[in-house]
């Protein structure tokens, strides 16, 4: 988390930025608007701890104009005296909240809680908002592929019955047989054209189909996978992938899944700049964890017992062990670049389907992440499987 | 058996699709019937005994799952072929459930359909041999194991 304190006391703010950072906080101490201004340029933080009083020119002013380019930013005034009226004023201006002076340390955390917590309803907000946009685009591409298909199916047809007819004598003698002929073969070969185009007009839509239903784990990743293809061939990490089509399959949205999946994939890649391999693998979990998983700590007791086992394993660089235990959490990043946010929202989604998800890592070895998704119900192990249904 | 001993009825709402589909079976030596709803389907199913239907799922009226639920529970010797434009997973598994023989999706490739038509139509044969070997040897809850089968589907 990256935190700004705008403060012309130069002996309040810097102490109180490094005492920040002591808590393993980004914070960083200005002592003027125009600092302040330059540094927000540069980089933005996750929240700024501004004063109302600055020397040359004042808090509130900045505050303006801090809502007004970064309206998402949130700002905590400190007030030096208890001047309600002030305070006020700020609060009119999108202040997120005042602190009278002097400040604990504790203090300044709580508030940095509170900014992480609205940041992370910000991001849930985001995240439902374009899995709404992506249900009405499913559903478009869907509608559209359905309706172009059924008079598609009547045009090839008729083409198909003008192709048997032509076969035979009678038609075979005529003069212009030759030429009707190669008409009807493009009718037909055009209808197939746009018959691979509504087939990946229905494949669009099974990836972008947020509702939770059995979902085709190999197919999703399949395309999740042709994503990043590029990007792992040129850092020389080879896939392998172990995915068992035909497991029960899981319950989960097609949607949710891919971003879950293509966040650990760019993680894994991340994690192998200079090669590596990756290994993606599915299977029916009701055995105990595999040895790599009995290093860290018996599973949970709400693990479902029945569950679909999908893991990611890289040769990566690994996280440290205690690091490990922090990486689900919002904001947490070990990269210069980045919010933090990835895997709190695969943490999140993998928990919104009735999942887990956790990492297993050996530092300099690489890393595992292990998910567990509850079984569609229909897709429980049959006792007697028909033999003649297909 | 030759193949215009099987007896084919197609079910489809879409006449132009489903004349033109019967008159190119016709032009390879099949025949067969054709029903343009459920309730008609359903009549033709009891008085010709077809050996397979081809399926439309999306009817008005009585829709194609009616239909195979009720072909299935009166006859379940009767092979089913799902033919529809509105094919998604969800479909295919109940269709399956069902005890649909096999599931295809508009536009079809007319080879492909008569493959499934033919594989339909050996299994359909093969069952009934195997009935009826276990009933001549006196096996009577064998044979009935073979063609309960069915009945396990509509679970």
């Amino acid at each position: 988390m990256h935190v700004l304190i705008v403060d012309d006391e130069q002996a309040f703010a810097a102490p109180l930025a490094e005492r920040l950072s002591l808590r393993g906080l980004k914070a960083q101490a200005v002592t003027s608007a125009e600092q302040a201004l330059a540094s927000l340029a540069d980089a933005l933080p996750d929240i700024v701890f501004l004063d109302v009083h600055l020397a040359e020119s004042d808090g509130i002013s900045l505050l303006q104009s801090i809502r007004q380019h970064y309206p998402a930013l949130d700002v905590i005034m400190l007030t030096g005296s208890t001047d309600m009226q002030t305070a006020l004023r700020a609060m009119r201006y999108g202040a997120k909240n005042w602190l009278p002076k002097p400040i604990s340390v504790d203090t300044l955390l709580e508030e940095c809680v509170k900014a992480a917590q609205r940041q992370r309803q910000r991001a849930h907000e985001q995240h439902l908002a374009e899995l709404d946009r992506l249900r009405s685009l499913g559903r478009i591409a869907e509608g559209v592929a359905h309706e172009v298909n059924n008079p598609l199916n009547i045009i090839m047809q008729a083409a198909g019955f003008i192709e048997d007819l032509l076969e035979s004598p009678a038609c075979r003698a005529l003069p212009q047989h030759q030429a009707m002929a190669q008409a009807v073969s493009t009718m037909s070969r055009q209808s197939l054209r746009v018959r691979e185009l509504t087939h990946s007009l229905l494949m669009v839509g099974l990836g972008l189909d947020p509702r939770t239903q059995p979902v085709d784990v190999p197919s999703v990743l399949h395309q999740t996978l042709a994503l990043v293809a590029e990007r792992a061939a040129q850092q020389q990490v080879i896939i392998t992938e172990a995915l068992a089509p035909a497991l029960p399959r899981p319950l989960w949205a097609n949607a949710e899944l891919q971003q879950v999946a293509r966040n650990l994939l760019e993680n894994a890649l991340d994690a192998m700049p200079q090669g590596g391999r990756l290994h993606i693998a599915a299977s029916l979990c009701a055995s105990p964890p595999t040895s790599m998983e009995l290093e860290e700590e018996a599973l949970p007791e709400h693990e479902p017992v029945h569950s679909y086992a999908l893991t990611f394993t890289d040769t990566g660089c690994g996280i440290a062990p205690e690091q490990l235990p922090h990486i689900f959490e919002p904001f947490y990043t070990t990269r210069a670049h980045g919010q933090g946010l990835g895997l709190a929202v695969c943490r999140s989604l993998v928990q919104g389907c009735g999942g887990s998800i956790r990492a297993y890592s050996t530092l300099g070895k690489g890393c595992r992440m292990c998910l567990r998704l509850p079984l569609a119900p229909e897709a429980k192990p049959q006792k007697s499987p028909p033999s003649n249904a297909r | 058996m030759t193949q215009e001993a099987i007896k084919i009825l197609l079910v489809d709402d879409e006449v132009q699709f489903v004349d033109t589909l019967a008159e190119r079976l016709s032009m390879r030596g099949f025949t067969a019937d054709i029903a343009y709803n459920g309730t008609s389907a359903l009549e033709k199913v009891a008085n010709t005994q077809p050996d397979v239907i081809v399926l439309d799922l999306r009817m008005p009226g009585m829709d194609g799952f009616a239909v195979l639920k009720a072909v299935k529970q009166r006859n379940p010797q009767v092979q089913v072929i799902i033919l529809t434009g509105h094919g998604g997973d969800q479909e295919a598994v109940i269709a399956g459930r069902y005890g649909a023989y096999s599931f295809l999706r508009k536009p079809t490739d007319i080879d492909a359909l008569l493959d499934s038509i033919r594989m339909a139509y050996r299994d359909k044969v093969e069952n009934a041999f195997v009935a009826a070997s276990f009933a001549q040897a006196g096996d009577i809850d064998s044979a009935r194991e073979v063609m309960a089968e069915k009945d396990l589907l509509q679970g």
